[in-house]
C-alpha cells in the first residue's frame, strides 16, 4: 500500500534515529514510547505536515468504502510516473462498466494522498454518458498515490491507487 | 479590459456529427485562475482568497448528463475530456460556476444520424 521510496526514506531515517538513539539513548527511548512512530521519523515540520495530510487521506477514503469489499479490476487509472510540474499532472481514468441500469458509477472520487485539500475531484456519470471515462489535469502537493474511488449506483465499490513522484509541489 | 475577458475565455470541442449511438469525445477548457486560498501575495503576504470553478455541468437538449465538483487540487485553466453516448440531434451545452456564482456557459450543436441503411 505504502509507496516503496517512503519504505526507503523510513528505512534510512530509522537507520539514523538508531544512531541517535546510541548516542543519547535512554532519552529518545522515552520519547518513542508515548509518540507515533511516523512522528518520530519526520525529521522537518514540512514532513510532519505530509504525515498530517496523508492522515486526513486516509479517513476520508476510509470514510468512503464504510469498509465494504472492492471490486477488482474496476477502475483503471493512468498517471504519469514522473511529474516535472506538481501544478499540472494530467490524469485519466476510465471505469469498466456496462453504463446500464444501475451498472454505472454514480460518482467517481479522485484524492490526492498527500494534499493539503486531498480530494481533488469528484465526477458525476448517468448512464447517457456511454462510458465513465474522464481525462484532466490536477496538482499535486508532493510525491504520493493518488487514489480514484468509484461508487456504483449498485452499492459496490471500486478503488485503484497510482504511485506519481512530483518533482515541483503544486503549491496548493 | 482586455485580460479580465481573457480571463472568462471557454472552449468546447463537440464533433459536428455522429452516428446513433455512438460515442462521441467532448473536451472542454476554461481560462481561470483556480485560486486555492492558500497563495499569498508576494508583496503584502496576504493570503489571495478562494476563487475556483467549483462546479462544471454538461446539458445535453436540456438535461443534466454529466457533471463535477471541483476543489482545490484542480490545476489553472482546467481541461477536462469525458464522453457521451449520442442520441439525438441537438445542443450540447457546458455550463462553468464559480464559487462567487458567476456561470458561464458554452455550447455546441451536433447532428446525429440515424443507423446506416445499406
Amino acid at each position: 500500500m505504502h509507496p516503496t521510496h517512503i519504505h526507503r526514506r523510513k528505512v534510512m531515517l530509522s537507520a539514523g534515529a538508531s544512531a541517535l538513539a546510541l548516542e543519547c539513548g535512554p532519552v529518545l527511548a522515552q520519547t518513542s514510547e508515548s509518540v507515533p512512530p511516523d512522528e518520530l521519523l519526520a525529521t522537518t515540520p514540512q514532513d510532519a505536515a505530509l504525515i498530517v495530510n496523508r492522515r486526513k487521506a486516509e479517513q476520508i477514503v476510509a470514510n468512503m468504502l464504510k469498509g465494504r469489499a472492492l471490486r477488482d479490476g474496476l477502475i483503471e487509472a493512468t498517471v504519469p510516473d514522473i511529474a516535472e510540474d506538481g501544478s499540472a499532472v494530467p490524469v485519466s481514468f476510465l471505469v469498466n462498466c456496462s453504463m446500464k441500469n444501475d451498472d454505472y458509477p454514480e460518482t467517481v472520487h479522485v484524492i490526492g494522498m498527500v494534499n493539503p485539500t486531498p480530494e481533488v475531484a469528484r465526477y458525476h456519470f448517468t448512464p447517457a454518458c456511454g462510458e465513465a471515462a474522464v481525462v484532466f489535469r490536477c496538482r499535486m502537493h508532493a510525491s504520493s498515490n493518488l487514489s480514484f474511488v468509484a461508487n456504483m449506483a449498485d452499492g459496490t465499490v471500486g478503488m485503484t491507487q497510482r504511485f506519481v513522484s512530483v518533482t515541483a509541489s503544486g503549491c496548493i | 479590459m482586455a485580460r479580465e475577458q481573457k480571463q472568462h475565455r471557454r472552449r468546447l470541442k463537440v464533433p459536428a456529427t455522429a452516428q446513433k449511438d455512438e460515442i462521441i469525445v467532448i473536451k472542454c477548457l476554461a481560462e481561470h485562475v483556480m485560486q486555492t486560498g492558500r497563495r499569498r501575495n508576494p508583496e503584502t503576504g496576504e493570503l489571495i482568497p478562494r476563487f475556483l470553478i467549483e462546479r462544471l455541468e454538461c446539458q445535453y437538449n436540456g438535461k443534466v448528463v454529466f457533471y463535477a465538483d471541483w476543489f482545490n487540487g484542480v490545476s489553472a485553466n482546467p481541461y477536462l475530456r469525458f464522453k457521451l453516448r449520442a442520441v439525438e440531434s441537438g445542443t450540447i451545452e457546458i455550463i462553468w460556476i464559480e464559487t462567487d456564482g458567476t456561470r458561464t456557459t458554452a455550447s455546441a450543436e451536433i447532428e446525429v444520424m440515424g443507423p446506416r441503411v445499406n
